[in-house]
């Protein structure tokens, strides 16, 4: 009896498929569109794990029942290529990384192609290929063109070890998580994106997207709109002010100090000769906090400058300190502290034995001194506005700043501007050339590509400056008339994905980054499904550079995603021992309903996490499809339960 | 259910009422799902098509509509049952099958007739009688008839679709 074979069927219809061209979306069209998109993966090395057929089936699903009901389905993919992995393997194997992303992607796609995906392959792009990035250059001059790319000197956290700058995340107490080496907070010139002056849009636009909650709320979290207002305080004595952002304006009457951060330009003018010594030295080990760390730190440290400010509502004289719990990016760099309605300040004002005063009055048996009251109430102690509820006190005392010409009401965001530069080499140049006389110049776009040079060692110089400063030849140039050097710093691994699900449309396009007529006819993504990692970061810089392109008049959409799905995680099964060493569950074997470590004693203990290299439980879909072939394995990934959830394998 | 030993297509059998209704209730589950990004329960409804008609092939057009709405998750096999029916084109561009809520639509039911809560009789009725018609069915039973025979009718619960229960004294 012949058995069904489906990794002979499998191959065939594969082979058939990309022989006839079959789930090519044309272009002209007079079919109504239909777009699925899939998260393109970045190329790694170890090639395709469980979680990818997870969202890729889904789209294929979708795509595969839209051909069939009449649709002119885009399905494509591509490639994430640029970025540190293929860097870092550069540097572990002694290789290129082009030629280490060819083979990964060659091998990606091979398995790609074994699940039976209906991609539309002519579409195929790679976000490091020139014919891609010289249009991610292009978009960048878009940018600055409109004034929203900058050069800033922001502190950057720099390891001396590595000659390089790490993300906050890299770093934890000062030290580079990686090797333990130290890294120090540096001031540097780095290209910055102006996002912030699209914040009110993105959260605005929120509301029309078909998006999961949990999403929407992430991207408004992260945007953080607040309503507050800035209040100017003078300095007892002399003429200087200083002005503070608050979003609780109502709780004025209690602000018993007020902090500057450690970056404030007031700190050393203000600061009396007998506290100058120690203040000094408060701001050289602020320096090297990271954000990250003075925000979370639950230990409160500060020095106090020896002046007093002037409350602007009462005239009471309220101490200057100087606090890294307070940061410069944020707001003003300077606070006012109401102890008794605000956690951080609570804890400030124990420590140092400061005034805790209460203005909103709080439930039965709530103590301020004990700990704050942040909730709504009534004004207490607060002169003329005693009675009022918490939303109209905000009102009344904002205007009466206003009219007193003390403070202003303002909307706030935490929402930064975007760090766009890196010091890598395995990245996309910018189009930016430095001339001697230290102008910064924007190239044209015929000047474009600036392509990548060739270099063979891609760790930074030896003087510290980013690796493309080692291509000599590349790196000198002439801008009108005038000697140039190139901008050395790459971009980030964003940028190429900012944008791509709009090369796909017109992707073979040498003279345009995506033609009217095909972004017309296209629009924007229909459905877009990945993981939930990227619910900020990734969507929202894309938003942003999608709302750039809408101002511009290049997109006909104020949103790049109209639907967005999360595919929940697979979990395994995963065995530790007591010392917390991960087994593979092939050396495990049950005895009497425990677990041990085949042939020995060590007993093993079995948890459901999320499937991972480092905990030994992955499963490589291509074994699954070598046994049971391919549409088995996508039946039984839809199967496993709702998309959404997360689900044991 | 579709292909023989030796790799060649079976014969199409007649048409069968509940080889449609379950095939349908399929087509719905997953026209739903789908517009949803549900993937699991599709998958359920053609499991449990493929339960209601197992053992023979279905009618030419059930099997066609069955194969198609199985091609998004299962291509390949798919294509092969498709190609071995004689199609000489991928059915990748093939019309969906359009749902047809009058495949639902049961032509009898079964109803469960109880005298003091006893079960005494089990009738069909046209799914589309009322319930006037039901009862006076269910009085004229060979079972029933005896047994109301000579008593007062307290009560008639009627639950419907699903049983008759005559209360009496």
């Amino acid at each position: 009896m012949t058995q069904y074979n489906p990794s002979q069927i499998e191959s065939k219809w594969q082979d058939y498929w990309q022989k006839n061209k079959t789930f090519t979306a044309e272009f002209p069209s007079s079919k109504p569109k239909y777009y699925t998109l899939g998260m393109f993966p970045y190329p790694s090395g170890s090639g395709l794990h469980v979680g990818h057929p997870l969202s890729y089936t889904a789209v294929d699903i979708l795509a595969r029942y839209k051909r069939m009901k009449g649709y002119n389905v885009l399905n494509p993919m591509g490639w994430d290529a640029f970025g540190l992995p293929a860097e870092r393997a550069a540097v572990r194997e002694g290789r290129h990384p082009a030629d280490i992303t060819k083979e990964n992607v060659a091998n990606f796609k091979h398995q790609l192609l074994k699940l039976g995906f209906s991609f539309d392959w002519e579409r195929e792009v790679s976000t490091s290929s020139v014919d891609y990035y010289r249009w991610t250059q292009w978009i960048f001059l878009k940018l600055h063109e409109q004034g929203l790319a900058y050069l800033a000197e922001v502190p950057v956290n720099w390891c001396p070890a590595q000659g390089t700058v790490l993300a906050n995340e890299e770093v934890v107490d000062g030290k580079y998580v990686e090797t333990g080496e130290p890294v120090e907070r540096r001031m540097m010139k780095q290209w910055m994106l102006k996002i912030t002056a699209y914040a009110e849009r993105l959260l605005q636009d929120l509301d029309e997207l078909d998006w999961p909650a949990g999403v929407l709320e992430m991207q408004r979290q992260w945007i953080g709109r607040s309503e507050g207002a800035e209040v100017h305080f003078s300095v007892e004595g002399t003429d200087h002010d200083f002005v503070v952002y608050t979003t609780r304006p109502d709780t004025l009457f209690g602000a018993t100090y007020c902090v500057l951060s450690p970056e404030h330009p007031l700190v050393e003018e203000i600061t009396k000769d007998a506290q100058k010594e120690e203040v000094l030295r408060y701001i050289e080990m602020a320096k090297n906090r990271s954000d990250l760390d003075r925000q979370a730190s639950k230990e409160k440290t500060g020095v106090w400058t020896g002046s007093y400010a002037i409350n602007p509502v009462n005239g009471a004289r309220t101490p200057i300190w100087v606090a890294d719990y307070v940061l410069s990016g944020y707001g003003t760099g300077a606070i006012m502290a109401v102890p008794a309605h605000d956690e951080r300040d609570h804890a400030f004002a124990k420590a140092f034995s400061l005034p805790i005063i209460p203005v909103i009055s709080s439930p039965e048996g709530h103590d301020v001194q004990d700990s704050a009251y942040t909730g709504d109430g009534i004004a207490i102690n607060s002169g003329h506005f005693n009675g009022m509820d918490v939303h109209t006190f905000k009102r009344a005392i904002i205007a009466w700043l206003e009219e007193k010409g003390r403070g202003v009401g303002k909307v706030n965001y935490k929402l930064r501007d975007w760090l766009f530069s890196r010091q890598r080499y395995w990245g996309e140049p910018f189009p930016i050339v430095h001339t001697a006389d230290g102008q910064v110049h924007a190239l044209a776009a015929e000047d474009l590509p600036i392509a990548l040079p060739h270099i063979d060692a891609f760790k930074p110089t030896a003087e510290g400056q980013p690796p493309l400063a080692r291509a000599k030849e590349w790196l000198h140039t002439t801008f009108q008339g005038q000697d140039a050097i190139r901008e050395t710093n790459t971009m980030p691994q964003w940028a190429g994905s900012c944008w791509y699900y709009l090369r796909y449309m017109d992707p073979t396009n040498e003279k345009e980054a995506f033609s009217q007529e095909a972004v017309s006819y296209w629009q924007e993504v229909d459905i877009y499904i990945g993981g939930v990692e990227h619910a900020v970061l990734h969507l929202l810089y894309a938003r942003f550079w999608h709302k750039v392109l809408y101002d511009c008049g290049l997109v006909p959409t104020k949103e790049p995603f109209r639907k967005l799905f999360n595919q929940g995680m697979i979990l395994a099964y995963s065995y530790q021992d007591t010392l917390g060493k991960y087994y593979h569950p092939s050396d495990v074997e049950t005895r009497e309903e425990r677990f041990f470590v085949k042939g020995t004693d060590t007993e093993v203990f079995s948890q459901v996490e999320k499937m991972s290299k480092s905990k030994k439980n992955t499963v490589d879909p291509l074994d699954i499809v070598k046994e049971y072939g391919a549409d088995t394995l996508r039946m039984y990934e839809m199967f496993m339960g709702p998309l959404e959830q997360v689900k044991p394998c | 259910m579709f292909v023989d030993a030796s790799g060649q297509p079976k014969a199409f059998s007649a048409s069968n009422r509940a080889g449609l209704k379950a095939l349908h209730i399929a087509i719905q589950e997953a026209d739903q799902g789908f517009e949803a990004l549900k993937f699991n329960t599709p998958i359920s409804k053609m499991m449990e098509f493929i339960n209601t008609v197992r053992g023979k092939t279905p009618d030419k057009e059930t099997s066609e509509c069955f194969i198609k709405i199985l091609s998004p998750y299962a291509p390949h096999i798919a294509e092969e049952i498709w190609s071995l029916w004689g199609h000489t084109h991928t059915l990748a561009y093939e019309t969906w099958p359009v749902f047809d809520p009058k495949a639902l639509v049961e032509d009898e039911i079964q109803i469960v007739i109880q005298v003091q809560g006893k079960l005494r009789a089990r009738i069909n009725v046209p799914a589309a009688a009322s319930k006037e018609e039901i009862l006076a069915l269910a009085k004229t039973h060979e079972n029933i008839v005896n047994r109301l025979e000579g008593k007062t009718i307290v009560k008639e619960i009627f639950v419907p679709k699903r049983l008759i229960n005559f209360v009496v004294r």
